[in-house]
């Protein structure tokens, strides 16, 4: 799994370092199309979250992790609009996963008051908002008069202080007189502040006439884990204790749409 | 106290390098006739000073010094727009990362008999190099025909695979038949590959006949630690145990040398 991530970070930083430059060094293409777009623009989209990955130490029970949703919200600069090759920076606001999961825990190891044969927990948590600024190269190709293509990729750095949480599953005897916790996870964030990524992405661009609209798929990789813990089943009637790691990457696939006004006429 | 000021000279870099430059580039894309005929491609090497490490003390009196490291820095860069005010630059840089610089000083009476004198000891080891890109936007402001004073920001990301070292120090009784380990420390990088940074920096490019030279201070601040782990004194003839928790920040103050050719004539 590391060695995966590892590959597509390599793939991307030479990308960006070797094969952007030499490309870049051909032609400094400008588009007259894009002139009067404005250098700012709003952006916002929806992003998908990696499902969180469980590494067993010890015991046969475990539990399923959800991919999440989230999104992202802000501004970009791009310093030369008009340009084939240009650069992006920003302001993103995010919204954070910390878990989504799905606990199953059979009915000889709890109560026996308990009619279903599989008891089921159903639970997600979101941890506040990060901030983020990018630093992406991207290069711009001309499709039709109004439409391009484009690809970027660079860093960003997210703002996220530390923080930690937790998720309990308690059961109770029928007249209530005894509690066993059979599930518990706790998870927390790096001790670090700010934390770097990766991103990778391509996209369309529409001119129309007040507004440059563009859409991106993005691939965001963090260059460490967004929230590490560990989990435990315990206290079950029949089951062994099982223990093990939660590791929730925070990587992400992200549906970017951005817009940039035109510019007042006689600014161009 | 360390992580808040951190914290805010990364917030105030981050300001910076997103609002001022972004507003100020507004303003102008003017472009130097006299750096057109240099190459974007330039060789980059220097030294690098690295911060003094952290130590926070457990429990215990005994402590020891941390000092500051020297390093290096040597790779390529690529500027885009090498003869406009405003550009962006990349490329690959091999830096040589530290681990510790201890200096410690043990007492005497904590120590064998046969030791005449205080024990005053130092250590200094290097991990194996990084590998990093950095992406900065660069201000190019022009002061004579052939002089430019530079800005720079912007972040790198580090390859820098997980590390461990360990450092112990035992003595032996006069006739070496007992020895006692009285000083350790236990140190490792984080779990992930890569690491993130924020750059900032200032310098001078002069315009020459054949090259064009920069030199640049600038300061790299990690997201992360570099090193993290534990330090302890034990089994000292007098005083109790001593243990505390290291942290090396990775964070440097570089002089970067870059040199980048002229273009052939016919270019």
């Amino acid at each position: 799994m590391v060695n995966r991530k590892t590959m597509l970070t390599m793939v991307g930083l030479i990308l960006t370092v070797v094969f952007a430059p030499e490309i870049f060094a051909q032609s400094t293409i400008e588009y007259y199309a894009l002139k009067k777009y404005r250098k700012w623009g709003i952006v916002a989209g929806p992003i998908l979250y990696d499902r969180a990955v469980l590494e067993p130490q010890y015991g046969d029970y475990t539990f399923d992790n959800k991919p999440m949703w989230g999104f992202n919200a802000g501004f970009e600069y791009d310093f030369y609009p008009d340009k084939k090759w240009s650069f992006i920076t920003g302001f993103i606001v995010a919204l954070e996963p910390v878990y989504k999961v799905r606990v199953n825990i059979k009915k000889e190891d709890v109560y026996s008051h308990f009619e279903e044969d599989v008891l089921t927990l159903d639970e997600k948590y979101y941890a506040m908002t990060s901030f983020s600024a990018p630093i992406l190269l991207r290069l711009n190709l001309q499709i039709s008069k109004r439409i391009f293509v484009n690809f970027r990729t660079g860093l960003k750095a997210m703002y996220f202080p530390d923080g930690s949480a937790s998720l309990s599953w308690t059961f109770h005897n029928e007249d209530e007189t005894e509690a066993r916790e059979v599930f518990g996870l706790r998870v927390e964030s790096p001790y670090n502040w700010f934390q770097g990524s990766f991103v990778i992405g391509t996209g369309c661009s529409y001119a129309t006439k007040k507004l440059l609209f563009k859409a991106n798929m993005i691939y965001v990789m963090n260059f460490q884990n967004a929230m590490d813990g560990e989990y435990l089943f315990d206290n079950m009637f029949v089951s062994a204790r099982s223990r093990g790691y939660y590791k929730l990457s925070g990587n992400y696939l992200g549906l970017v749409f951005s817009a940039s006004l035109a510019k007042k006429k006689d600014k161009w | 106290m360390v992580k808040k000021s951190g914290l805010l000279k990364t917030m105030v870099g981050i300001f910076l390098t997103i609002i001022i430059t972004s507003g100020v580039y507004a303003q102008a894309d003017k472009e130097y006739y006299t750096l057109k005929k240099y190459r974007k491609w330039g060789l980059v090497a220097g030294p690098a000073l690295y911060n003094r490490a952290e130590i926070y003390r457990q429990y215990g009196d005994y402590t020891f010094e941390n000092k500051p490291m020297l390093g290096f820095n040597a790779g390529f860069e690529y500027d885009f727009y090498p003869d406009r005010k405003w550009s962006f630059i990349t490329g690959l840089v091999i830096a040589l990362e530290p681990v510790y610089n201890v200096h410690y000083h043990i007492k005497i009476e904590d120590i064998y008999s046969h030791f005449e004198e205080d024990l005053i000891d130092s250590f200094t080891s290097y991990s194996m190099s990084s590998f990093s890109t950095p992406i900065l936007i660069r201000l190019n402001i022009q002061m004579k025909e052939k002089v430019f004073i530079s800005f720079l920001s912007g972040f790198k990301v580090k390859f820098f695979p997980p590390y461990e070292a360990l450092l112990i120090y035992s003595i032996s009784n006069e006739d070496n038949t007992e020895s006692r380990e009285i000083f350790g420390l236990n140190l490792h990088s984080h779990d992930n590959l890569f690491h993130g940074s924020f750059v900032i920096g200032s310098g001078i490019s002069i315009a020459m006949k054949k090259v064009l030279l920069k030199t640049n201070f600038i300061y790299v601040m990690n997201f992360q630690n570099t090193f993290e782990g534990e330090y302890q004194f034990g089994n000292l003839l007098t005083s109790p145990p001593t243990r505390g928790d290291y942290e090396l920040s990775g964070n440097y103050l570089g002089l970067v040398f870059t040199v980048s050719l002229a273009k052939r004539k016919d270019k």
